[in-house]
C-alpha cells in the first residue's frame, strides 16, 4: 500500500477510532466503580445474608443509575449552551431517552421499596446498560454523520 | 484537519465532559456519605438531582435557535 493511501486509510479511519475510544471509555465501568453510599439501604440489613448481598447492590445499582442520568443531563445542558456538535433536535432526543431511563429507573426504585430486591435489580442494571448503550450509540452515530 | 478530525474530537471532548460530569457528580455523593448520611438520604438527594439536572437541560435546549 503506498503512504499516500495508507494516510487516507487512516484519515478515514479517525472518526470511528474515536468512536471506538468514546464506547471503550463509557463502557469501562468509569461511572461509580466504587460505592457511592458507604451505608447500605435500611431495608436490606435485616434480610438473610444471600438476599442481603441481593438487596444491597440492588441499592447501589439505583444511585449509579441516578447519577448516570444527573451526569448525562449536564452534559446536554453543556451541549445545548455551546451549540456546535449537536443540533436543538438532536439534544431533544437525546433527552427524551433519557427521561425514559430515568422512569425505569423510578420503576425500579418501586419495585424496590416493594420488597422484589432481585426484580429492582436486574431492572436497574438493565437500565444503566442503556443509558450506556445509548451513549455509544450517539458517539457511532456522530462518527457515522462525519464520514458521510 | 479534516472536518472529521475536527468531529471525532469534538465528540472525545463530550466524553470527557461527561465522564467530568459524572466523577463531580458521584465525588458529591460520596462526601455527603462520608458526612454520616445514610443510603436512603444519598438516593432521595441523587434522585432530586436527576430531576433538577433535567430541567436545567430542557430549559437549556428550548433556549436554542431552531
Amino acid at each position: 500500500m503506498k503512504r499516500a493511501t495508507l494516510f487516507a486509510a487512516l484519515i478515514a479511519a479517525v472518526p470511528t477510532l474515536f468512536a471506538a475510544l468514546i464506547a471503550a471509555v463509557l463502557l469501562s465501568g468509569c461511572f461509580a466503580t466504587q460505592p457511592i453510599s458507604a451505608r447500605d439501604p435500611k431495608a436490606c440489613a435485616t434480610l438473610p445474608e444471600a438476599a442481603q448481598k441481593t438487596c444491597n447492590a440492588a441499592g447501589q445499582a439505583f444511585l449509579t443509575g441516578e447519577g448516570m442520568v444527573s451526569a448525562i443531563n449536564q452534559t446536554i445542558k453543556q451541549n445545548a449552551e455551546s451549540p456546535g456538535l449537536f443540533t436543538k433536535a438532536e439534544l431533544t432526543a437525546f433527552r427524551a431517552r433519557v427521561k425514559e431511563a430515568q422512569a425505569k429507573m423510578d420503576d425500579a426504585y418501586d419495585v424496590f421499596k416493594n420488597g422484589d430486591y432481585t426484580g429492582a435489580l436486574s431492572q436497574a442494571n438493565l437500565t444503566n446498560a442503556l443509558l450506556k448503550a445509548l451513549l455509544a450509540e450517539v458517539a457511532r452515530e456522530k462518527a457515522k454523520e462525519s464520514k458521510q | 484537519m479534516t472536518p472529521a478530525m475536527l468531529q471525532a474530537i469534538s465528540m472525545l471532548a463530550v466524553a470527557v465532559q461527561l465522564t467530568g460530569n459524572a466523577e463531580v457528580v458521584f465525588a458529591q455523593f460520596k462526601a455527603l456519605s462520608d458526612k454520616g448520611a445514610s443510603w436512603e438520604e444519598i438516593a432521595e438527594a441523587m434522585r432530586n438531582m436527576a430531576v433538577s439536572s433535567g430541567a436545567d437541560a430542557d430549559a437549556a435546549i428550548a433556549k436554542m435557535p431552531g
